[in-house]
């Protein structure tokens, strides 16, 4: 990764030479708007392998079917979520199989919403502060050289339910290790509890996967 | 005074939840040849964050026979018209570079319109 990485303007040029992610790359550190208050830290993920010599895993907002670019874009996170990716993504992929190129598709990160409940607008998303993400695939080569590209909808999980259950059990502990007492059943994450309790059926297309928020929220959507 | 309106004009830009209603049930009616009527129904589920709306669009052909014309999931639509015999509709896509990772990138799709049976 660069030294310095330039944000949304030049007044957001900003040097975090000690952030020097390990398993993931970043395009650039930006700010993202939140119910916070203040512009949260966090990160562009990268989608553009630039050096497939390291390894990275990467992001992308497209399909799994295309091609990623260097103008390809990642999602945005929150510093802390990007740490914790950093920290945990590799080990929980190698989980599923998933030893080299290893790419998510079809991602979401940041958005500033709140949670759609019947009476209206919630309490605000864990995707409002960056600190989780909207899967749709991943594809990956294994140890033996063999790709592997899972579709992470209800049915693609099922079609590939040994190496799913691996990478969301991996998360769901690293999540439950991190929160610790705070919430040791990690209550309303969608990714510690699985994707398909009864009334999830709005995540039969995608994975969402939560990292745990030093900020208090909760909210698993 | 006008300082003051200065100072607070990002923080009441900031408050917003949702500037451009795409976070809501929706419904249009547009209309098609023949004296026909397109009309869509959107349902907001808030999933995934990407696109978190599901429209379904209709051509109603009479009062018992509707024929689908399209059903997608989506982030935003700016307008959906009838242009030569097709329904073209303004899709804003999610575009996680908006700070609050909004639906802002325009993207025009034509859907070819049915025959009535």
């Amino acid at each position: 990764m660069a030294e310095t990485t330039q944000g949304n303007s030049s007044s957001e040029r900003i040097d975090f030479t000690n952030r020097d992610f390990e398993n993931i790359g970043t395009n650039a550190f930006v700010r993202l708007d939140s119910y916070e208050g203040a512009p949260l830290p966090g990160f562009e993920l990268q989608c553009h392998d630039n050096d497939p010599a390291q390894r990275k895993i990467a992001f992308c907002e497209d399909g799994c079917d295309e091609t990623p670019t260097p103008e390809s874009n990642g999602p945005r996170v929150s510093q802390e979520c990007a740490n914790f990716i950093d920290a945990w993504i590799r080990e929980c992929v190698e989980e599923m199989g998933c030893h080299s190129a290893v790419r998510f598709c079809g991602v979401g990160g940041h958005a500033k919403r709140k949670k759609n409940t019947p009476d209206g607008p919630g309490s605000p998303s864990r995707h409002s502060s960056g600190d989780a993400l909207d899967l749709f695939g991943i594809k990956c080569r294994k140890s033996d050289g063999s790709q592997l590209s899972m579709d992470l909808s209800k049915q693609g999980r099922a079609n590939n339910r040994e190496a799913y259950d691996k990478f969301v059990a991996c998360w769901r502990d690293k999540v439950k290790e991190y929160e610790g007492p705070k919430d040791p059943t990690c209550k309303g994450m969608i990714s510690c509890q699985g994707s398909e309790e009864p009334n999830n059926h709005l995540h039969n297309d995608h994975l969402h996967l939560s990292c745990p928020s030093p900020r208090g929220n909760t909210g698993g959507t | 005074m006008q300082i003051i309106l200065l100072i607070l004009f990002p923080f009441i830009f900031t408050l917003e939840d949702d500037p451009n209603g795409f976070f809501k049930d929706r419904q249009w009616s547009v209309k098609a040849p023949q004296g026909k009527m397109i009309k869509a129904e959107s349902k907001y589920l808030g999933e995934p964050i990407q696109r978190p709306n599901n429209v379904k669009a209709h051509l109603i052909c009479s009062k018992n026979n509707k024929v689908a014309v399209f059903s997608k999931k989506y982030c935003g639509i700016n307008y959906m018209k009838v242009v030569a015999g097709k329904l073209e509709v303004m899709f804003l896509d999610y575009n996680s570079k908006d700070p609050r990772g909004y639906c802002t990138k325009k993207r025009i799709e034509r859907f070819d319109l049915p025959g009535c049976k």
